[in-house]
């Protein structure tokens, strides 16, 4: 999959590509009035630099879609204004760059609200009404910019399919997820997609290896959004915080106790601190969820579709409840459930809009372990990752779930320097214990170093008994000198 | 032409084999045979079947008492070994007579007499050359060949195939794609034979290692290992390591990290000891002690060669800041002896197939089986337990068993798509060989078969129902036509002993 930003760092490549681009196709004539609606955003970022952390990367331009959905507000793909450092918005027609500003961004479903920051302008457009659901094999209409350019872009398709599916910005959440065959390119995120004059989707991802398959968000997962941040905060999508398996062995049904015609699934993982933590047990049997029986399978009747039973808890707000029925032993109990928003894994998620916090001592440079970091090892970081930084945050959390609690913190390199020149242990390790002191967090260590009044600092690894020792009458007069010699402003950022 | 271009132009010349001066050659001619190995390796995916066999043209040498010396790695799979000597005018077959895998060599004989009368043992070199050109030798279509090797260095490693640790002498040969057991001579003593050869570098085991087990396998019955020290250690090049363990001047000895069951260390060593010496000689703090002729050695040069599993050896170790002088008996360390073994020997590989399920030991064989890169490419989940517990096997947890993968049937419907998941308990027991899964699969509970994986994102637990296990695995047997339900281990694995736990 590959999200739907178009790339357009140069105004050379831009050139180019407008030179290269194939003939437009003939203007459709819009009797639904979409266009007058419609934005072009074009974002200037720049992101944190996760191998050096005090860093940040190069300016980039991209450029995506939107549709004023509110007066005064334009309705986009969370990918399409993440990191911004300038958003631009230009409306249909009008080549007036109208600085913008990011409203609500919700990065867990791909959505963000955007507005001007000039008032008035966006005001006297006409919101675009939000339909429903379309229908299997029905016609849409998907309004954008692709490829780079100004002038707006039509394609019509069928709908294909509609399945849950992994939202790409994050890379860790799953929603409701429409497919089509309308052509959906770069530049197209954030564009919304038409049917009978309604928004039924907002176009955001296209499938890398498969041939016209364009991905669109539907109108429940915009409208939860937009129903989230009507109390002016996003929080987010509340989360059960359990691993099922299924129940399609009758063997396993019977062990379980389930009467001929039940069905459920097994809870076989529980996080804690989770909505489910202490409400559910390991080894309970979900019968139902808010009513509807969940099927071995672990899917629940949903109109005409089959979706996972989490997706029913999707649509809920952080602080409303889900009513569980579980067989629990021999009993059946209708358990309510108050959801939560699960924060610990979101570390699994891609980041955007936050600066990588960090601290360097001794020219030694200490993270959190979050995804960004293994993604320092470039696009194949799963294979060409360090296999232990790896285990740490895949494996051990399953043999341990309450390492999920806790911020594993990473040794990601060393600046050299004769205070540490001889270290045998300094790239991508896991701290598992600073002056006898066990790392929750980054500020356990710092605290742990700033505290330390012995004449070394001693820096025990997670893996393999692996041992680092710092002078530290040596390490706290070199680390002026370090952070001077190596360009860096600030020792810390939390 | 640039400098760098003459030169590899210069060593192109050089790479076609020189003959040899006529006496030279007719003992090369009299002393080394090829061997011609058929061999086929278990499937590890399948490990009922074979895989496709093979032929490997290998290289042996004459040693006393009538018998072949060769690399043990090359006759791993063997189904089946001649030998030609020169004229090639008689094949004969020989058996394995005696075999060391931890040090990577093996003797063969032929039954018959006869084959050696034109035979004669090569006379072994006194020590390894330290510098010089080297002869290569070999048997290719009926030709003898012998292509210069010259002396790079010395340099004591990890062998490719068995655990022990020791000197190999690195040549540069002109050999073309050898490494197959050639023996390396100089003025007609045997010096060496390969065990590898990458491009025109050649591993070779020198002669001490040679000379050390023939003498041993004079007596099979009383033969004793190479010792292996087989703990895990770091450099000791820190200052403020040494400083904080509380060792004065300059850092020396290495820095022990983990200790495991069954190894020379264990009981003697512990983590984060500064081990200082080893039998007398001062180990320096990357590991190296001075040899007189070689220079810079890593410590298993100390006692690989010099000394044998039984041996009791005086260590120094600095541990809470005082130097201590210790005695600590040597051992091997045979692969086996690991969680994850990194071979498995002549074993056939343990299987068993429960109603479809599909159970194996974990070992490298089977990682080996994600291809050259399987270091990267094998599941995290599997090689976490290589990249952290390789040597962590304890008396209660010998191996790793893998639900491997399940042959899908409507009896084991629901876990079709499961594969690579080791298991922790069967019904109840902990399971950590193939023989206590068999036992625990016949003691079901309430007529249900429970197994339980390790952690994992998928499936937590696997319900069977047992009263239908029988049948449904006779006719996962015949549907997917496989010979037999189970191959059990014909040895438990090699453990580490009473009087250590490990300190892994």
């Amino acid at each position: 999959m590959k999200r739907l930003l178009k790339a357009a760092a140069l105004p050379a490549a831009l050139l180019l590509m407008a030179a290269a681009r194939p003939p437009a196709r003939p203007a459709t004539a819009d009797p639904e009035g979409v266009r007058k609606s419609l934005a072009r955003l074009v974002n200037y970022s720049q992101r944190g630099d996760w191998l050096s952390p005090w860093d940040v990367t190069q300016v980039s331009a991209r450029s995506g879609s939107g549709f004023v959905v509110e007066p005064g507000l334009i309705m986009t793909n969370a990918h399409v204004v993440s990191d911004a450092r300038l958003l631009l918005v230009f409306l249909d027609q009008d080549p007036t760059p109208h600085p913008a500003a990011v409203v609500h961004v919700a990065h867990d479903c791909d959505l963000a609200l955007v507005k001007l920051q000039e008032g008035g302008v966006l005001e006297k457009v006409r919101p675009l009404a939000i339909g429903g659901l379309p229908r299997l094999r029905s016609t849409v209409e998907t309004f954008g910019y692709p490829a780079g350019g100004t002038q707006l872009s039509v394609t019509r398709g069928v709908v294909s399919r509609i399945d849950d599916q992994v939202y790409m910005h994050s890379g860790i959440d799953s929603h409701l997820t429409v497919q089509t065959d309308a052509a959906i390119n770069p530049g197209n995120s954030g564009g919304p997609v038409v049917q009978d004059g309604r928004v039924v989707g907002v176009a955001f991802q296209a499938a890398d290896r498969l041939e016209n398959v364009g991905y669109m968000i539907p109108t429940e997962v915009v409208q939860r959004f937009l129903r989230d941040v009507s109390d002016g905060h996003y929080d987010g999508y509340p989360d059960l915080g359990i691993r099922t398996a299924g129940m399609e062995n009758p063997a396993a049904r019977r062990k379980a106790g389930m009467k001929e015609g039940e069905s459920g699934v097994r809870v076989d993982a529980i996080d804690p601190k989770s909505s489910a933590d202490g409400r559910l047990q390991l080894g309970d049997i979900l019968l139902q969820i808010d009513r509807r029986p969940v099927a071995n399978d672990g899917t629940v009747q949903d109109g005409e579709l089959r979706i996972p039973f989490g997706l029913l808890a999707d649509r809920r707000q952080a602080g409303e409840s889900v009513t569980l029925r579980v067989l629990r032993g021999r009993e059946r109990l209708d358990l309510p459930v108050t959801l939560s928003i699960y924060t610990a894994h979101r570390r699994m998620a891609n980041a955007y809009d936050v600066a990588p916090r960090y601290y360097v001592y001794g020219g030694l440079v200490f993270t959190p372990l979050e995804k960004e970091v293994l993604e320092t090892y470039g696009d194949k970081w799963v294979t060409q990752g360090d296999k232990l930084l790896l285990d740490a945050f895949f494996q051990q959390p399953l043999r341990d779930p309450g390492a999920m609690l806790r911020e594993r913190v990473v040794l990601l390199r060393k600046l050299d320097h004769p205070v540490n020149g001889q270290m045998a242990w300094y790239r991508y390790c896991v701290v598992e214990r600073v002056n006898g002191r066990t790392i929750d967090r980054l500020e356990d260590l710092i605290d742990a170093i700033e505290s330390n009044r012995q004449d070394f600092h001693v820096i025990e690894l997670a893996h393999l008994r692996r041992l680092c020792v710092l002078d530290r009458k040596a390490a706290d007069a070199a680390n002026a000198e370090i952070l001077r010699q190596y360009g860096i402003a600030k020792d810390r950022r939390l | 032409m640039t400098r760098r271009g003459a030169a590899a132009w210069v060593l192109l010349a050089c790479a076609a084999p020189v003959p040899a001066g006529a006496a030279v050659r007719e003992s090369y001619e009299q002393s080394v045979v090829a061997l011609s190995v058929t061999y086929q390796s278990w499937n590890e995916d399948r490990p009922w079947s074979k895989s496709r066999p093979g032929v490997r043209q290998i290289s042996a040498v004459v040693v006393d008492g009538s018998r072949l010396l060769t690399s043990a790695q090359f006759l791993e799979d063997a189904t089946f070994v001649q030998a030609f000597k020169f004229g090639r005018t008689s094949r004969a077959q020989p058996r394995v007579d005696f075999v060391d895998r931890e040090i990577d060599l093996a003797l063969l004989t032929v039954d018959d007499p006869a084959f050696f009368t034109d035979l004669r043992p090569a006379p072994l070199a006194p020590v390894t050359p330290s510098e010089g050109t080297l002869r290569s030798v070999r048997w290719r279509n009926q030709q003898l060949e012998s292509a210069a090797s010259r002396v790079k260095r010395v340099y004591v490693e990890g062998s490719s195939y068995g655990r022990v640790e020791h000197p190999f002498l690195t040549v540069q040969t002109d050999l073309e794609a050898g490494g197959w057991a050639d023996p390396v001579f100089l003025d007609g003593r045997l010096v060496g034979i390969t065990v590898s050869q990458d491009e025109q570098r050649a591993r070779v085991i020198p002669v001490e290692i040679l000379t050390r087990f023939l003498e041993r396998a004079r007596q099979p019955d009383t033969y004793r290992a190479f010792p292996v020290l087989g703990v895990l250690w770091q450099l000791n090049t820190d200052a403020a390591v040494t400083a904080w363990l509380g060792q004065a001047g300059d850092p020396r000895g290495i820095l022990i990290r983990q200790v495991p069951w069954g190894s020379s260390g264990c009981g003697v060593l512990k983590p984060w000891d500064i081990l200082l010496s080893i039998d007398g000689k001062a180990i320096d703090s990357e590991g190296f002690f001075a040899d007189p002729r070689q220079g810079q050695l890593r410590f298993p040069a100390i006692y690989v060669a010099d000394h044998a599993a039984g041996d009791v050896v005086p260590v120094q170790v600095l541990r809470g800041k005082k130097v201590l002088d210790l005695k600590m008996t040597l051992r091997g360390y045979p692969v086996g002896m690991d969680l994850i073994p990194l071979r498995r020997g002549p074993e056939p590989p343990a299987y068993l197939i429960a109603g479809g399920l599909v159970f194996r030991e974990l070992d490298a064989p089977y990682l080996r089986t994600w291809g050259r890169d399987w270091l990267s490419e094998a599941p995290l989940r599997l090689l976490g337990y290589y990249n952290l517990e390789l040597q962590a096997q304890t008396p209660e947890r010998r191996r790793v068993i893998l639900l491997k993968n399940v042959l899908p049937s409507t009896y084991t419907i629901g876990y079709h798509d499961l594969e690579d998941l080791p298991i922790e308990t069967v019904n109840g027991a902990p399971v950590d060989s193939i023989n206590k899964l068999d036992q625990a699969l016949r003691r079901p509970v309430d007529g249900l078969h429970t197994i339980v994986l390790a952690p994992n994102p998928f499936v937590r637990e696997i319900v069977l129902d047992a009263s239908g296990l029988e049948a449904a695995t006779a006719q996962i047997l015949e549907e997917y036509e496989i010979p037999a339900a189970k191959r059990l281990p014909a040895f438990p694995p090699p453990d580490g002993g009473p009087t250590c736990p490990g300190d892994y």
